[in-house]
Formats: structure tokens, sequence, C-alpha cells
């Protein structure tokens, strides 16, 4: 009899946590607007650039400093093959011919060039190339490290807690841009040391917090009712607090990932991360900050996609953190 | 002349799946100077009522759909927020459930006393602090004048509500609102509680509303009562004729529910077995079920199975478990504490042992030093004549599987984020338990079934359920791995009287069914005596008294024995009678 009732019961095949969290995320506008978006800018930097007619490093001469799409010409002086880059009615300052207009060519560089006269698009996708890179990787070892870092010290507490988290105690106290320069010279100049470097600090403030989540969470019964129930201590940390934690994860991994990128800039600036040509978001807009008043595309476009990058992050972010929350269900 | 006067109140919630329909067209008064308990199981609107009064539902999704509340001319539910200000806390005071969260751990308790006559009466601070410290006098706390510095923190339970009762009355309101305020507490402090409101209200003469799930808090207390049931009042009047008397079906059930010290019964009647409830046209019907009075006769004649005392499951021996006072990374503990000192106690196969007591003698630290849940300091604990005591985790692993734990809180003794059918398949899996997947989910079904609950609550989440029903799957869990002994710890302490019987019945079926032996941890000396063979009375770590749970109550040798059951609040005709005249 009781088998007769329980083949009545409709299962969803799978109702777990994940597969839950998937069915709700898609229902979610606003996810799927940051996923589209998202997938799209990583899509164009990784295979934009090789479908423009122009390389981040070639210089196309008549076309300095010029906005985007601007089909506008330099100046020729007849006697010189000289491109005169900012004068119109003044004569040659070699010759003292008077100038004249060079063959007037079709607009081509979408997002403008800059003041050597290199495509703008082509930098910003090559660009996003390094900062995505950089943001993910460098969170993603953050995150790693440090959820597990924090989980162990929350869990276990007393001497663990005591040891893991005085040496985040230290390593927070080591200045990060020595700690860099440092790993550069043992190591030489790597772009995978770059991730390791930038993560490798990223994961302190985790630690702290998932440890601090931790704490809160262990002393609820279903955590000891796992205990009596002779679960073992790995399963309890993984299987039933971190999924406990992913609101706050999330929330700070999608705070992680600009910082990360940001970060990037610093250190390339200071010549310890990518060297030109080779750029990056980062490196484009403290580039196009500089000259923001004469020539604002040179911010706009990089800090654009930037912006947009980050913005379906959080947007990502919040979706999966509602959809991984059973409260939040809509059924 | 009534001092509040409710008429047709109707609070709604608008919310995803319809409305709810939280206080349903219901009048009631509160006369000047009288106490009128609003009794009702969770759910019955009860808390809202209240609430609506106070202005403090939450608008979205509440909206107050009709009716009058009148106070000295104003009318509560319409008049406008400033207005309402100046009453909220000055003439009209609330004092909450859970003494542990309603006061702000940050703050001084003088800074949180205070704060009312600064707002309202403007009073200057030297004035002000000089009137709280006559008011913790008032509510029974010695040298007030030293401890109204203290911090929330440094009181116990029962006097954070002492200092919560002393901020409402401060301001020497007309009426006081009080809203399940003992629930949260043992039993004798409840008792004290009671005792100080009585007191006060006389001294004071102030109304109450009193809010309650429980009758027995109601005898002891209310001039007239009012009974909650899905946001209508079933039965309303003074306390005497309800309790001699009782007319509605429901509040016979919620009477007949709470098991008392000297009842006979076997298994708790519960609500259902008087209330019918038949839908017609869409509206909830309810009637008495004809049957009624031959379910409770008959439940007075069930017999138990004999118990035989020398099959010992459990024996402990002069067990201890010390905490150290605070110890540091490189020096040791400064002292320690002795939650469980010396305790013996043995525990027949298929019987109940009782452990009773107040908050803080060390009843809940036993419970989990035999489930090796903390290691004890010393002494044994054999389980079928095995010792268990200080096994490390893989030791205990074969063990895990026999004796199981079911604790307080079931809000949050169930991961949120796993589903039911995920709860009750993993312990399964840990042990090996069933053979494939689909194995595992059948028996799980069955175990939901074995706790009268449907198998289609599988795949929903814990925070879809309420807390009897959360309790049921904390039991179901429990049971899949086909324990021998489980210890009930405060398993029922959080529950209306109305779900606690039910799962005090579920508890007492599956012991006879799967013939387990119980460890039953309580304060409520009723509880244990209902659901005990033997009995242990804890204080301070040490166990003074034990025996035969009937022979404990009928003759107990100590004063704090005596004084556990004295704390039960009394709700017989005759103590009422006796109250009110």
């Amino acid at each position: 009899m009781k088998r007769d009732r329980l083949a009545d019961v409709k299962f969803d095949e799978g109702t777990s946590l994940w597969k839950d969290a998937r069915r709700r995320l898609f229902q979610n506008k606003m996810a799927v607007f940051g996923l589209c978006a998202f997938s799209l800018v990583t899509l164009l930097s990784f295979v934009g650039p090789s479908l423009l007619p122009y390389d981040h490093e070639t210089i196309d001469l008549p076309y300095q400093a010029r906005p985007p799409l601007s089909d506008k010409h330099s100046f020729v002086c007849p006697n010189h093959d000289y491109v005169h880059l900012y004068s119109v009615d003044e004569n040659c300052y070699v010759c003292n011919t008077p100038l004249e207009p060079a063959a007037i060519q079709p607009a081509r560089h979408l997002m403008g060039t800059d003041k050597l006269g290199r495509d703008l698009c082509a930098a910003v996708l090559r660009g996003g190339r390094v900062s995505l890179a950089v943001g993910f990787m460098a969170t993603a070892v953050s995150l790693v490290i440090g959820v597990i870092w924090g989980a162990v010290a929350g869990y276990f507490g007393g001497r663990v807690d005591q040891f893991l988290m005085r040496i985040v105690d230290v390593l927070y106290a080591l200045p990060f841009l020595i700690f860099v320069v440092l790993l550069m010279v043992m190591f030489g100049r790597n772009f995978l040391l770059l991730f390791f470097a930038i993560g490798f600090v990223e994961w302190l403030t985790m630690s702290r917090i998932v440890r601090a989540q931790v704490m809160a969470l262990k002393n609820q019964e279903f955590v000891e009712a796992a205990v009596a129930l002779g679960y073992g201590r790995m399963r309890i940390i993984f299987c039933h607090l971190l999924p406990n934690l992913l609101g706050p994860v999330i929330i700070y991994t999608t705070l992680t990932v600009p910082a990360v990128m940001l970060l990037e800039s610093v250190l390339s600036f200071l010549g310890l991360g990518v060297q030109a040509p080779d750029t990056s978001w980062g490196v484009l807009i403290k580039q196009g900050a500089e000259g923001m008043e004469d020539y604002p595309w040179l911010l706009l476009f990089p800090a654009a996609f930037f912006s947009l990058t980050l913005f379906s992050l959080n947007f990502i972010g919040d979706g999966l953190r509602d959809a991984l929350d059973p409260k939040s269900s809509k059924d | 002349m009534a001092l509040i006067e409710v008429d047709n109140l109707k609070t709604y919630f608008h919310t995803r799946n319809g409305v709810v329909k939280a206080v349903d067209d219901i009048s009631f008064t509160l006369e000047k100077g009288e106490i009128l308990g609003i009794v009702g199981e969770s759910g019955s609107g009860k808390s809202v009522t209240v609430h609506t009064l106070m202005g403090l539902v939450p608008q979205p999704p509440g909206r107050i759909e009709g009716g009058t509340a009148n106070f000295d001319n104003h009318n509560l539910l319409t008049t406008d927020e400033a207005v309402l200000r100046s009453l909220r806390g000055k003439r009209i005071s609330m004092i909450f459930q859970d003494p542990m969260t309603s006061l702000n751990p940050y703050l001084r308790i003088s800074e949180q006393l205070i704060e009312p006559l600064l707002i309202h009466e403007q009073a200057n601070r030297k004035e002000a602090l000089k009137r709280a410290i006559t008011m913790l006098e008032k509510v029974g706390m010695s040298d007030a004048a030293k401890r109204v510095h203290s911090y929330p923190h440094e009181f116990s339970g029962g006097m954070r509500q002492r200092v919560m009762i002393a901020m409402a009355l401060i301001t020497d309101p007309e009426v006081l609102i009080a809203d399940e305020p003992t629930t949260a507490l043992d039993v004798t402090v409840q008792a004290q509680i009671l005792q100080l409101l009585k007191d006060l209200q006389t001294d004071l003469g102030v109304s109450v509303i009193f809010i309650t799930h429980d009758l027995g808090v109601i005898a002891e207390l209310a001039d007239r009562v009012v009974v909650m049931y899905q946001g209508h009042i079933v039965e309303q009047g003074d306390v005497l004729p309800i309790f001699e008397n009782p007319q509605h079906p429901y509040t016979k059930g919620l009477l007949a529910c709470r098991p008392r010290l000297e009842s006979t019964f076997k298994v708790l009647p519960i609500v259902s077995d008087y209330l019918d409830e038949t839908e017609v046209d869409g509206q909830i019907e309810l009637s008495e079920k004809p049957d009624a009075a031959a379910r409770i006769e008959a439940m007075q004649k069930i017999d138990e199975p004999e118990i035989d005392e020398t099959d010992l499951l459990l024996e402990v021996n002069d067990l201890c478990v010390h905490f150290p006072e605070r110890s540091g990374f490189f020096y040791g503990p400064e002292g320690w504490v002795k939650a469980v000192d010396g305790i013996s106690f043995t525990v027949p196969r298929g019987s109940t042992l009782g452990l009773v007591g107040e908050s803080g003698c060390g009843k809940t630290t036993t419970g989990r030093a035999i489930l090796n849940l903390v290691v004890p300091t010393s002494g044994s604990v054999k389980f079928m004549g095995v010792e268990i005591a200080g096994r490390n985790a893989a030791a205990m692993l074969p063990l895990r599987k026999r004796m199981q734990i079911v604790f307080q809180d079931p809000y949050s003794s169930l991961n949120p984020r796993l589903t039911i059918e995920q709860a009750l398949t993993e312990p399964m899996v840990v042990h090996g338990i069933g053979s494939s997947h689909s194995d595992r989910r059948d028996r799980a079904a069955a175990l939901l079934e074995e706790v009268d609950l449907e198998p289609q609550f599988l795949r929903r989440y814990p925070h879809e359920f309420s807390g009897g029903q959360r309790q049921r799957i904390c039991v179901a869990r429990a049971l899949s791995l086909e324990p021998e002994f489980i210890v009930c710890d405060e398993a029922v302490s959080a529950m209306d009287v109305s779900v606690q019987a039910q799962v005090l019945n579920l508890l007492k079926e599956l012991q006879a069914r799967r013939n387990l032996t119980y460890i039953f941890i309580s304060h409520d000396l009723s509880v244990v005596k209902f659901m005990a063979d033997t009995m242990a009375v804890m204080r301070a770590g040490k166990i003074v008294e034990q025996g035969s749970a009937e022979v404990i109550y009928a003759n107990p040798a100590e004063d704090y024995t005596q004084r556990l059951i004295d704390a039960i609040p009394r709700d017989s005709v005759g103590s009422i009678k006796q109250r009110v005249t």
C-alpha cells in the first residue's frame, strides 16, 4: 500500500540546490542580461582583435588622435613627405610652403585612435583579454584559498584558528608592492606570476569574511546534528556550511573582480604588470584619464567596457545569490 | 468604560500566494485594570492583532482592511504616525517574547531604561535615572542602583525580561501589551515573571493584554480570555466559565492537550480529537467531533509495554564535563566551569529517562556528552556494555547510527539549503544504508509517512514548514539511521502546547513501535512526567534526586524538585476559583 502511494508522488528529477538554482537564475531577467552582456564582452575580447583591420600595435599615421569614426584627414607639405598633425591654416614650418590636405580616406577607426595613431578598438579588445584573465584568475585564486582557509579556521576554532589567523595578520601587514617586487626579483617577470601575486593578497579579506560567517553558523543545531549523524568534518564544512555562506561570498567576489583589475593597472604603471605594447583596461583607463579633456574617447571606451563588465558581474552575482537561496523560490 | 475597544478588526496580508486573512473580523474590549488573555496557537493571528493596535504591522504586505480600535478618542488604526508615536511607549507599552534579542546588547540597561522618559516626558537624565532605579527595584532586582549600569549580557533571561518589563512600565502606561513574554523562559522563571506581572498589575493599576499559546498561563493570570483560531475569535468571556465549561471544541482541545501532573493519559488528546473542520462553500466551518468524548476516554486506557529493568542500554558512571573558563594561545585555562559534575544513572532498553532542571543545570551538556558531542572530562558512558566516552570521531562512526539526538530549535537544526530529501538521505549515504538513490528516496518517503507527513514534502526546503512539521522532519532524520537510542534535548520546549502534544504523542508512538530508548531532557516537569518512566532532577551539574517519575512527583524529597513542581501553571478549575474570588 505504501508503494502505491509513493507511485503517485511526482518527483522532479534532481531537486538539488544547484539544479534549482540554475532554473531560478534563468528566471531572473537582470541576471540573464548580465550573463549575455558578459559573454559578449568576453567573446569580443578573445575573438574580436583578429576580425579588425588593425592590431593594437600598428600606427596609422594620418589618423593620429582622431575621434571615433572620423574621416578628417591630415595635412601634407608638397615638398616634404611629412604629416602635419594639428595645423590647418599654417604653412610648413620647414619650408614655409602652404600645406595641402592629404588624400581623404574613409572612416576606419571604430573608437578613434590614440595620440600615436593606434586603433583604440583593437587596444580595448586586446586589453580585455588581459583584464578579464587577471580579474578571473586572481579572483579564483583568492576565492579558493580564502574560502578554504577561513572555513577551516572558523570551524575548528581554538589553536588552529589562532594559528591560521595570525598568518593572515602577518600577510596583511606586508606591504603589497614590496611583496610583488620581491616575487618579480625572485621569479622574473611573468604573466602567471601576476595572477598569483594579486590573488595572494586578495584572499586575506575573503578568509576573514568566511571565518566570521562559519563561526556564526557552526553553532546552529544542524551542524551539531550533522556531527551526531556521523558526518565527517570535511563533509560538514563543504556540504553543509559552505552552501550557507554563498550569499556573502558571492557579494565579496563580485567586489573583488574590479578591485583586482584596477590593482593590475597599478602594477603595470610601476612596470610590474603588462608592458607596452600589450595593454589592459586598467592601463587604457589610466592613459585615457590623463588626456580626458582633449581626447575624451580615449577614456570613454575602455571605461565603458570596464563598467559594462562590472555591471553584468554584479547582476550575475545578485542573481546567483538569490537563485542559491531556497527561500527566494517563487513557486 | 472600556479602555480599548476593538471592533470588526481585519488585518490581511497580501502575499505572492494570495491573501492571508491573519485577523478576520474580530471584536473585543479591554476594561480598565483588567488582565485580558489572548490565547491561540501560532498562526492564529493573536500577535498580529496587537501589532496592528501598536501600528507595528509592516505595510505592505500587511493591510488593515477594516474595523476600528478606539483608545481614548483616538482610532489607533487611522491616527497619524506622530500621534501614534506619542502614545506608543508612553500610554501603551509592549514587551516582547525573546528577552535575549529585544534589548540592545551594546547599550547599558540604564540608557535603555531612561530612553522612554527622555523621549516622552523630556525628563532630565538624573531624574530619569532615579526613576529607572526605583522601577528596577519594583520588578524585583536587588542592588538596582549598582546593576542599572550593567550591559544586557550580564543578566540571565529571566532578569532581562524583568528589565524589559521595567522599561515598558517606566512611563506609567495605561495599557501594557505582553506578547508571549514567558514562552522563551523556563517554567520556574515563568512562574516568577507571572507573579511579578500580577503584583505590578495590582500595584500600578495598569491594564494588561497578555498573549500566550498556553491556557495554563491564562489560568494563572487572566481575568478574561479571548480564544483565537485562524484569525477568528472562537470564544471569549471570563476566565472561570471558560475553564469550567468551555463551549467551543477548539478551546476544549487546547485545554486537554496540556500534559498535567495529575492526569493519567498515556496519549495526549490533541485539538483535532475535538475539532472537525469542514469546508462549506469555500468557508471553513468548525464543529465538534461527535465521538470526542469516547476518544478521550479510550486514551486513558492504553497499556504501555513492560520494561525489562535488567537489560541496560546505557550506563553512565560518574560523568564529568568541565569547560575551561578562558584560555588563550600561550596560557592555560584560568578556571573550570563544572557543567556536569559526577553524575550516574542507567537507562533500561525501551524506557525513557527524563532529565529535568532549570536552564544552566547541565542537563543539555549531559545529553551531548553521552553522544560524545562534547568530550567528557572523566567518567564512563557504556552503551550496550561498550565504553564510548572519549572515543574519537572514527571510532564513534559505527555507533552514531545507533544513537541519535533531536534538538530544541527546529528552525536551526535543519540545513536551510538542503531539501528534505537530501536531509533524510544524506545520513544513509554516509552510513551506507540503502542500495541506490531511488531506494534511499523510498526509505526517506516511508520515514516521512512514519512521522505523519506527506511523501510529497521530500522536494521542499525546510523554510516551507511550520515548527512542528520541522521537528517531525528532525525526528525522521534521526530515525533514518534506525537508531535504538535517541536523546530528545528540549525537543518540544519551543512549541505551542497544541503542537507539543502532537510531537509528544508521536515520540511515544515511535517508541512503542520501534522499541526505542529515550533520554528526554526538559525544564518542564509536567512534560517529563508524561514521557518518562524514570526521572532524574539535575541542579548545578549534579543529580539531586532520581527514581520513578510517579514517585518523585507524588513525594519530592528535595525543595528544588518541589519548586519545579510548583512552577507549573495550575489550570484546574479549583485553583482559578481560588484566585479570582
